[in-house]
């Protein structure tokens, strides 16, 4: 690609995200702080923000390199790996999300503290802090295979720049960065997908994509035009995808984080509607790019993992072709600034503040804050050089906090037994780590199942079987101290 | 064949929107 052009797109990136990042910065200091300032924009985001920041924290490198690659195996049911993420979406925005904003809480182990007490605050502290680390090594992986695909350059090169970008995503401003970078983006991103879809139309015969369907329906392959495939395909992958992204991000900070930032619940249901078409309808450009790499024979002799940015690369305009790359490369910073400043986050409070430093400062928890997304990203970027395999190392990672969430849900609306909620999360953690390290899956003949639903098996066989015989105090919701803080709620949180 | 995708998703996606918004609705209104 022209080096001229390439130099525009990180000169974009630099520039939007040091413009911005300063420019909040710098506002920030002649303010007076509130609390949670840099994690949480002290708590003030408004309703395109918030929609945006959910839609864009959940479209990352899988969004855009798994689904390409999906689209050639499996055709237009591909789409829904972004459908999965609009249920997750309603999930988060009619219900989890509002329950955090609502009980105030800047983590969301802390919820486990006032359901189950300290211990098992700290043993989830310490997971989903990890997962949320494991998933930015991912993407730290993607920003360096997309810089990589575009420039020639190594995949580590790529990855470094891209993660010395995506501190820079955060590092300035914490979270009101991230939001209103990503509003930016967001703009960014859709135009690229909208002239990058007409475009390539242009260069196909007939100037549209009839011959893509042509292609598919000639030899015979006609349901690899339908987002519902085959029912076969329908129900493997498409509601076992829904299943696993659903319970095993309902509750992950990294979309927690967003909604605790609202300024009210109203903004979190408002959100739902901007917030889900965004991510859901990014798919279907996927999908199309996807599924149009496979019909043009030179493309398509190069396989499934680099013939659509290939294809792209090849017959887009110099121009439209760095618009796209900075419209994946902006979807992906923003995984990567909120898959750091999650973990920074829970850290500082979970760990620094709540066992170390109680006394803590809004200045010394965001001085804490920004060393440890430093720190997370430079490790990130060592790990990622290494090239963990993406799919596989989801597939183990989300299912961790599969256990995390209905445990939750159990304490809020059931009972509260901490001995059932440490043994429900420690048995669907050995699950899922036998399932991924051990020949469990082949000795059962059950390889093809995913780590999800294991996890959910032993999760709710564990943990429901654990909350009938086990004494308890009863759910969290149904306590005084809940009412009376939903009597002291303000008028603007809509309950 | 880009359109049909384009819709039917759409549908879908407005179908998944609904749906959860009546659930949430109805849920909230039994609460209460």
């Amino acid at each position: 690609m022209n080096a001229g052009i390439l130099i525009a797109v990180l000169v974009y990136e630099v520039a939007i995200i040091f413009g911005v990042g300063l420019w909040l910065a710098r506002r920030e200091a002649r303010q007076v702080h509130r609390e949670g300032d840099f994690a949480l924009a002290g708590r003030s985001l408004p309703v395109p923000v918030i929609a945006i920041t959910l839609a864009l924290t959940v479209l990352g490198t899988a969004h855009i390199l798994g689904i390409f690659e999906l689209a050639w195996y499996m055709g237009a049911v591909a789409v829904w790996f972004s459908i999965a993420h609009v249920v997750l979406l309603v999930l988060v925005c009619l219900s989890t999300g509002l329950w955090v904003r609502r009980l105030g809480l800047t983590t969301v182990p802390e919820i486990l503290e006032k359901l189950y007490g300290r211990v098992t605050r700290l043993i989830v502290s310490c997971t989903m802090a990890g997962v949320v680390f494991g998933i930015l090594t991912i993407e730290t992986q993607g920003i360096g295979i997309i810089i990589s695909s575009m420039t020639g350059w190594t995949i580590r090169n790529g990855a470094i720049v891209g993660a010395i970008l995506g501190v820079f995503y955060v590092v300035l401003a914490g979270m009101k960065e991230i939001g209103w970078l990503n509003l930016a983006n967001a703009i960014v991103m859709y135009l690229g997908l909208i002239l990058a879809t007409i475009f390539l139309a242009f260069r196909l015969p007939g100037g549209n994509y009839d011959s893509v369907a042509e292609f598919y329906t000639s030899s015979g392959d006609d349901f690899m035009l339908n987002i519902y495939g085959t029912p076969e395909l329908f129900f493997t992958f498409a509601l076992g995808m829904t299943i696993a992204v659903v319970f095993s991000q309902g509750i992950n900070q990294m979309l927690m984080q967003p909604c605790m930032s609202a300024d009210s619940e109203k903004t979190i249901r408002k959100a739902l509607w901007i917030a889900a078409p965004l991510n859901g309808m990014f798919g279907v450009f996927a999908v199309v790019i996807g599924l149009t790499a496979k019909t043009v024979p030179e493309f398509a002799a190069l396989g499934p993992k680099v013939a659509a940015t290939t294809m792209l690369v090849n017959y887009l305009p110099a121009w439209l072709a760095a618009l796209l790359l900075a419209s994946f490369l902006a979807a992906i910073l923003s995984t990567f600034a909120m898959t750091s400043l999650a973990p920074a986050t829970i850290f500082t409070v979970d760990i620094y503040k709540n066992l170390y430093r109680p006394k803590a400062t809004e200045d010394d928890m965001a001085r804490v804050m920004r060393i440890t997304i430093v720190v997370l990203a430079v490790i990130a970027m060592t790990v990622a050089a290494f090239l963990p395999p993406i799919l596989a190392a989801m597939n183990w990672l989300f299912s961790w906090l599969v256990p995390v969430f209905w445990v939750i849900v159990f304490g809020l609306f059931w009972k509260c037994s901490s001995t059932v909620a440490v043994t429900t999360l420690v048995a669907a953690w050995i699950a899922n780590s036998a399932w991924s390290f051990s020949s469990l899956p082949q000795v059962l003949d059950m390889a093809e199942v995913p780590n999800a639903y294991v996890t959910l098996g032993v999760t709710l066989t564990v943990g429901v079987v654990g909350n009938l015989m086990a004494a308890g105090s009863g759910g969290y919701f149904n306590t005084s101290e809940y009412r009376s803080l939903l009597g002291n709620q303000p008028a603007t949180a809509d309950e | 064949m880009f359109w049909s995708i384009f819709f039917d998703s759409l549908a879908l996606i407005l179908a998944i929107l609904a749906v959860g918004w009546l659930v949430a609705y109805v849920v909230q209104r039994h609460s209460r």
